[in-house]
C-alpha cells in the first residue's frame, strides 16, 4: 500500500532497546560514526541526566546548533568530541590539550577547535538571538587574562568571545569590543560553574556567571559576526590562536539560540558532570 | 603562558603606551569616562567608559591614549 500526501504534524521520541531515549541512542550511533564508543553506564548516566530531563523541559534541545560533553568521558575522547545534538561540528583538540575526567585542559599552547562557524553554520545561533557558554572547573578571576573561547575578525570587527581575568569577565557578543563586568560579587566560584554569554536583541546581551545574569546595553548594538571556527581554550583571531590560554579544565560547552533555558542546560549540565564523575 | 597586564597613567594628552610586545592587545577603558586612542598617528578612535578592544598590533606600532586617571591593557601572548 502507498500512500501520496501524507503528512505527519506530530513527532515524538519513542523509547529505545535498553530504556535510552532515542536521542541518546543516536548520539551514540554518531560516536561509533566517529570510530568511538561509549559504556552503556556513562550513556545511561547521560541520557539520564541530560537527555531525558531535556526532554521534559521541551527547550534545550531545539535550541542548540552544539553541546559536546568533555568532563567525566575518560577512556571515551571521541565521545567528549562527538556533538550531542547533531552530527556536525565534531571537535578537534590541538596540539594535545590534557584529556582527562575533569574534561579538557590546555597544555600551554594546546586548545580546541570546534569547527563551528557562527556565520555560515549557526542555525539556533544568529548575530543578535543567540547563547554560548562554558562549565569551567573554579575559574579564577585574579588572574591574568585568559580566554575562555571565541572568535574575532580582523581588526577586532565581529567578536565573540569571552575572557576572565583581573577580576573581571569580558564579553563580546557579536560586536567590534569587550564590555568589562567585575565579578567580585559572584567570587570565589568553585566547582563546576557556568561562563556564558546571552544576546536577545541587537541593542542588549548578557554575561552570565552560574545563576548571576548581568546585562549590557549597547547603544550601538551588535555589529556583526565572523565566519571563523571558534576555538575553546583560546580565541581564534583571524584564523590564529589568540593564546592566553584558560588553564582551567572545560567539562562542557555549546552554541544556541537566545531562547535557550540558559539557567536549566547551567542545572543539567551540572547534574550530569557531577553524575559522571562519581 | 598567560597574558601580561599593564597600567599607563593617562595626563590629558595623548600618551604612549610601552612595551606592548608583538602579538597585540586588549585596552580595556575602565575609568569612568570615554578615552580616544590613536594608532599609528591614524585617526582618533574613542572607547566607552568599561569596554575594551583588541588591536592586532606589536612593537613597531605606536598607540597613544588620552584621558584621565589610568588605562590597563593586556599584552597578549
Amino acid at each position: 500500500m502507498r500512500f501520496f500526501g501524507a503528512k505527519i504534524t506530530r513527532h515524538r521520541t519513542l523509547p529505545f532497546a535498553g530504556g535510552f531515549s532515542a536521542e541518546a541512542v543516536a548520539w551514540r550511533e554518531r560516536i561509533g560514526t566517529n570510530n568511538g564508543t561509549i559504556s552503556d553506564a556513562k550513556l545511561a548516566i547521560i541520557d539520564n541526566n541530560f537527555f531525558k530531563p531535556a526532554l521534559a523541559n521541551g527547550n534545550i534541545l531545539n535550541q542548540l546548533d552544539r553541546l559536546n560533553i568533555y568532563a567525566g568521558l575518560s577512556g571515551f575522547q571521541v565521545a567528549a568530541n562527538t556533538n550531542l545534538i547533531s552530527s556536525s561540528f565534531y571537535v578537534t583538540p590541538v596540539s594535545s590539550p590534557a584529556f582527562t575526567n575533569n574534561g579538557y585542559a590546555t597544555n600551554g599552547t594546546s586548545y580546541l577547535n570546534l569547527n563551528y562557524k557562527l556565520f555560515s553554520n549557526g542555525v539556533k545561533f544568529q548575530k543578535d538571538n543567540n547563547s554560548f557558554g562554558a562549565m569551567i572547573l573554579s575559574p579564577a578571576f585574579a588572574v591574568d587574562f585568559l580566554r575562555v573561547m571565541g572568535s574575532r575578525d580582523i581588526t577586532g570587527a565581529g567578536i565573540t568571545a569571552l575572557i576572565r581575568g583581573n577580576g573581571n569577565l569580558l564579553n563580546a557578543n557579536s560586536t567590534n569590543s569587550y564590555s568589562t563586568n567585575s565579578v567580585a560579587a559572584y567570587l570565589p566560584l568553585s566547582g563546576w560553574t557556568l561562563i556564558a554569554s546571552q544576546r536577545s536583541n541587537s541593542s542588549n546581551f548578557k554575561s552570565i556567571i552560574n545563576t548571576n545574569e548581568i546585562n549590557i546595553n549597547t547603544s550601538s548594538g551588535g555589529s556583526a559576526i565572523n565566519n571563523l571556527d571558534t576555538f575553546e581554550l583560546t580565541v581564534n583571531g583571524v584564523g590564529t590562536p589568540d593564546g592566553s590560554y584558560d588553564t582551567r579544565p572545560h567539562g562542557a560547552s555549546f552554541h544556541g539560540s537566545a531562547s535557550l533555558d540558559i539557567q536549566a542546560i547551567r542545572t543539567l549540565l551540572f547534574n550530569t558532570i557531577t553524575a559522571l564523575l562519581v | 603562558m598567560p597574558s601580561i597586564s599593564k597600567v599607563q597613567t593617562l595626563t590629558g594628552s595623548q600618551v604612549a603606551l610601552t612595551a606592548f610586545g608583538t602579538n597585540g592587545l586588549i585596552l580595556i577603558n575602565s575609568t569612568a569616562v570615554a578615552l580616544s586612542f590613536v594608532v599609528n598617528g591614524g585617526d582618533v578612535a574613542s572607547l566607552p567608559s568599561g569596554q575594551g578592544v583588541e588591536l592586532d598590533v606589536n612593537n613597531a606600532n605606536q598607540i597613544t591614549v588620552s584621558g584621565t586617571g589610568s588605562v590597563s591593557y593586556i599584552v597578549r601572548t
